[in-house]
């Protein structure tokens, strides 16, 4: 579990970075750079574009962040815009596939397969793996739950839903997980 | 996706959807009292709260398998935020371009090869509108605008450069500040046109080593 961030020396930096002091920008980009890549990379799940968007979101903050006003967490904030970078570079892949998701889905699966060929030797290899089949949706309510730490409101804010669909998401992403591990032989006793 | 309201799933399910939650410690007290309430009432619930303890450990663990960013990622930021005012400028109208001309390809080409021409054009295309976008207005011929956007009339000198199609604009834009150079044309054939500070022949030919040891340019040709 990650620990939970100082909230008040982050809002202090947003502050600093909306009177146009770059040091602070430096100094949160530091304190939040590995968590925000990660999530980028979980859902776009390419290197390269996770770090192009990585510059992007601090770009935004840099630009934005005058627009902050304190109702989130800086955390969620910035894991809002990001977000919703990620789904325009999922939205422009799958345009340009002239695919649905589901089949990008597959996609995304064979970019892992060496990876994940090398690990299905457990049962934690084999729910990882599960977690990577999942659609771009699905893992990144996970990832905002159990990685990000974020609250039903918090994750209901990054994503732009109801909470109500935050939880049903949850639901139904970690239902579609114990059905992919089913497919591997692993019974999880639910649904 | 198919979410559902929770009004559409049994209690049951509705305590389920709460476990995640639950297990993080994120909810508020009188969600976390229903859920112990329901799993004392149904002890069989308790044995999921062990499965969201595994999907928990193996999302964290891919997570963390992740490595950090390199230190070259805030190199690249400091400079993407010194270019950013000027890109700012003429954003939408190339992204709006870049658009148009990924669905042209889309439609000529099977997926997977439509895929692959659309990125490899979009980031030339990319690319190109981003050096555009750093393109000095050409006001009076002596004036001179370094990459941090003042303004002098000093002398100048120029160079005709090649950018690598790999060059990100980040790059770009650090590589311009460390020459206290502008774009002030192109392109054209491939090259653009480089404005720097007239600082004598030799420091003419430090700023040429400079451009061809970058990575970043692929040819430079005096002017």
């Amino acid at each position: 579990m990650m620990p939970m961030p100082a909230h008040a020396e982050e809002r202090a930096l947003l502050k600093a970075i909306a009177a146009g002091d770059a040091k602070a920008l430096e100094r949160l980009y530091a304190r939040a750079e590995t968590r925000v890549l990660r999530f980028l990379l979980r859902m776009v799940k390419s290197q390269a574009i996770a770090e192009e968007l990585l510059n992007e979101v601090f770009l935004s903050v840099w630009q934005n962040a005058q627009r902050y006003e304190g109702r989130s967490e800086p955390m969620t904030w910035m894991l809002s815009i990001a977000h919703n970078k990620a789904i325009s570079v999922l939205r422009k892949r799958t345009e340009v596939l002239g695919i649905a998701e589901e089949a990008g889905r597959n996609l995304e699966a064979d970019e892992d397969a060496p990876d994940v060929a090398a690990q299905k030797q457990d049962k934690s290899a084999k729910i990882k793996a599960c977690i990577a089949e999942l659609s771009a949706d699905h893992r990144a309510i996970l990832d905002l739950v159990y990685y990000q730490d974020q609250s039903v409101a918090e994750a209901a804010e990054v994503l732009g839903i109801p909470e109500a669909t935050v939880k049903t998401r949850m639901f139904y992403a970690r239902k579609k997980l114990s059905e992919l591990l089913l497919e591997r032989g692993i019974d999880r006793g639910w649904p | 996706m198919s979410d559902q309201q929770p009004n559409g799933l049994s209690e049951r399910d509705e305590i389920e959807a709460l476990l995640p939650w639950y297990v993080t410690g994120r909810l508020d007290a009188r969600e976390r009292a229903r859920v112990e309430r329901y799993v004392r009432e149904h002890p069989e619930a308790g044995a999921h709260l062990a499965l969201v303890r595994e999907e928990s450990d193996a999302t964290i663990d891919a997570n963390e398998a992740i490595p950090a960013p390199g230190p070259q990622a805030l190199d690249r930021l400091r400079a993407s935020i010194a270019a950013a005012p000027r890109r700012q400028r003429l954003g939408s109208n190339w992204g709006d371009l870049a658009n148009r001309f990924s669905d042209w390809i889309a439609g000529l080409a099977p997926p997977q090869l439509a895929l692959a021409a659309a990125m490899a054009a979009l980031l030339v295309m990319l690319q190109a509108a981003a050096i555009g976008s750093l393109v000095m207005e050409r006001a009076g011929a002596p004036a001179y605008q370094t990459a941090g956007g003042e303004q002098t009339t000093g002398k100048s000198t120029e160079l005709l450069v090649g950018f690598a199609d790999t060059a990100t604009i980040g790059e770009i834009a650090a590589l311009l500040k460390q020459l206290d150079a502008v774009v002030v044309d192109g392109p054209r054939a491939g090259l653009y046109r480089l404005r720097l500070p007239d600082t004598g022949e030799d420091g003419r030919k430090a700023a040429i080593a400079t451009l061809r040891q970058s990575g970043v340019v692929v040819s430079v040709l005096p002017q």
